[in-house]
């Protein structure tokens, strides 16, 4: 029978991933071959030599490093993982959503322009073709006010997304304001639907305009809200608790910095999403309203307000069974 | 036919350009004029069987249901049926892609009412 210590060694030795095994003070004591391929050395070339001049020939390398004890001694075990290839590829995608993006935004737009002034131009037409009938007139006048006033509340909200409003934060109590949001929240609620509320921090701080902060808050709801109408009663969920989060917990968020978050959460029990409109619900005009309630701008700003902050959403949602929607924002001060 | 015999369904999801088409038509001497916000709503019209339609104004971006998603469906069941797609940017794939599923016309936003006019009556015609 294999001993554990014997396979445990033959499987690191052998491992496709670079691993090498230094002690206390950085000094390398093993390597295998995948390392030792890896530097282009041999096992006695690289015994010995200091963990951290090594890593610094393979800036591409990220050396991850966890200690371990062995007959009362401290070593390190450090795996060299190549992220140039995973960046590089990162890179690539982020272009190509970002042209993307770009295309479906701008061709959205443009539709939604073009509609304001279709209407602006046909009904001054129309005018313009019995312009002695003063009721027609005054009807097409109407309608060419109403198309340019949606065009000019259409551009407000595409400068908010687009960060071109005025826009102040500052260090502002999160807790406090999810907490005073509670009435305009119930005022959103059907009764049948149960509304939970755990506010576990009430003094953290994160940089926002509160104003913002409370129609963010109200448009998660708001979402939360209608993926419950369909349902029998329901229940909306809003927790606030703050949290030292390490790499690993951010891990899945760009340039994400560690330390303290406050971790906002809108939880729902109602019809979930599915891929595609997970995948979109942040898109500038994108929306799964019926036709005329909404204008799709509302996630596209709840994502605008918290990414000024330097705050991340997170979404989570299964068909049937709702959705929690997370967002983490720099604790400051 | 004749342009103030027809029986028209729009099917628009924004409301004021329903409103615009239907006062055009009504400048037109067409008082039949079916409205749908969408395609799930314009397909129930169709299936219910209960009005007459000789001729469909159709918007190619409409939640739920596209132009182009109504116009397979519509083809299905109704192959000669008018169908005209009302466009605001007439990227040449959706005019490819309309066309191979056979669309019988298309007018581009913004129209003049006479431009609608144009194209209804060479629609029509063709009846």
């Amino acid at each position: 029978m294999t001993s554990d210590t014997g396979i445990w060694t033959a499987a690191a030795k052998s491992n496709a991933a670079a691993m090498v095994i230094s002690d206390a003070d950085g000094a390398i004591a093993e390597a295998n071959q995948a390392a030792l391929n890896l530097f282009g050395l041999e096992a006695v070339d690289i015994k010995g030599r200091s963990l951290d001049e090594l890593c610094a020939l393979k800036p591409d390398f990220e050396c991850i490093s966890s200690p371990f004890e062995l007959d009362g001694q401290t070593w390190q075990s450090v795996s060299l993982q190549d992220v140039g290839v995973s960046r590089e590829a990162a890179e690539h995608l982020a272009v190509k959503l970002k042209v993307e993006a770009l295309g479906e935004l701008a061709g959205n737009i443009a539709h939604e322009f073009n509609n304001h002034l279709s209407g602006a131009s046909g009904f001054a037409q129309m005018a313009l073709m019995k312009a002695d009938d003063v009721d027609r007139v005054r009807v097409c006048l109407e309608e060419i006010v109403a198309a340019t006033e949606a065009g000019a509340a259409q551009t407000a909200r595409i400068m908010v997304f687009g960060r071109r409003q005025f826009y102040e934060p500052e260090p502002t109590t999160v807790g406090r304001h999810v907490a005073d949001s509670r009435g305009l929240i119930e005022s959103l609620i059907n009764p049948d639907i149960e509304l939970a509320m755990d506010i576990e921090d009430d003094v953290s701080k994160s940089l926002l305009t509160p104003g913002q902060l409370v129609e963010a808050i109200l448009e998660l709801c708001e979402n939360a809200v209608n993926a419950m109408a369909g349902t029998d009663g329901g229940r909306l969920e809003i927790g606030l608790k703050r949290r030292e989060m390490d790499k690993h917990d951010l891990r899945t968020f760009y340039d994400a910095v560690p330390g303290p978050y406050l971790c906002l959460s809108v939880s729902d029990t109602g019809t979930g999403m599915t891929d595609d409109t997970r995948q979109r619900m942040f898109d500038p005009l994108y929306s799964t309203q019926e036709v005329g309630e909404g204008n799709g701008l509302g996630m596209a700003l709840v994502y605008s307000v918290f990414a000024r902050s330097g705050g991340m959403v997170d979404v989570k949602s299964r068909l049937g069974e709702g959705t929690t929607i997370t967002v983490l924002l720099p604790v400051v001060g | 036919m004749n342009l103030e015999d027809a029986h028209v369904l729009v099917v628009e999801d924004n409301a004021q350009t329903t409103r615009m088409i239907r006062m055009m038509l009504m400048d037109m001497q067409i008082a039949n004029v079916l409205t749908a916000v969408d395609g799930v709503e314009a397909e129930e019209v169709l299936e219910s069987g209960d009005e007459r339609i000789d001729v469909i104004l159709c918007d190619w971006r409409m939640p739920r249901m596209t132009g182009i998603q109504l116009l397979k469906r519509v083809r299905a069941k109704h192959p000669h049926l008018p169908f005209m797609m009302v466009t605001a940017n007439a990227d040449v794939e959706s005019i490819k892609a309309a066309a191979s599923l056979g669309v019988s016309g298309y007018i581009a936003k913004p129209f003049s009412p006479a431009q609608l006019k144009k194209k209804l009556v060479a629609l029509l015609d063709t009846l």
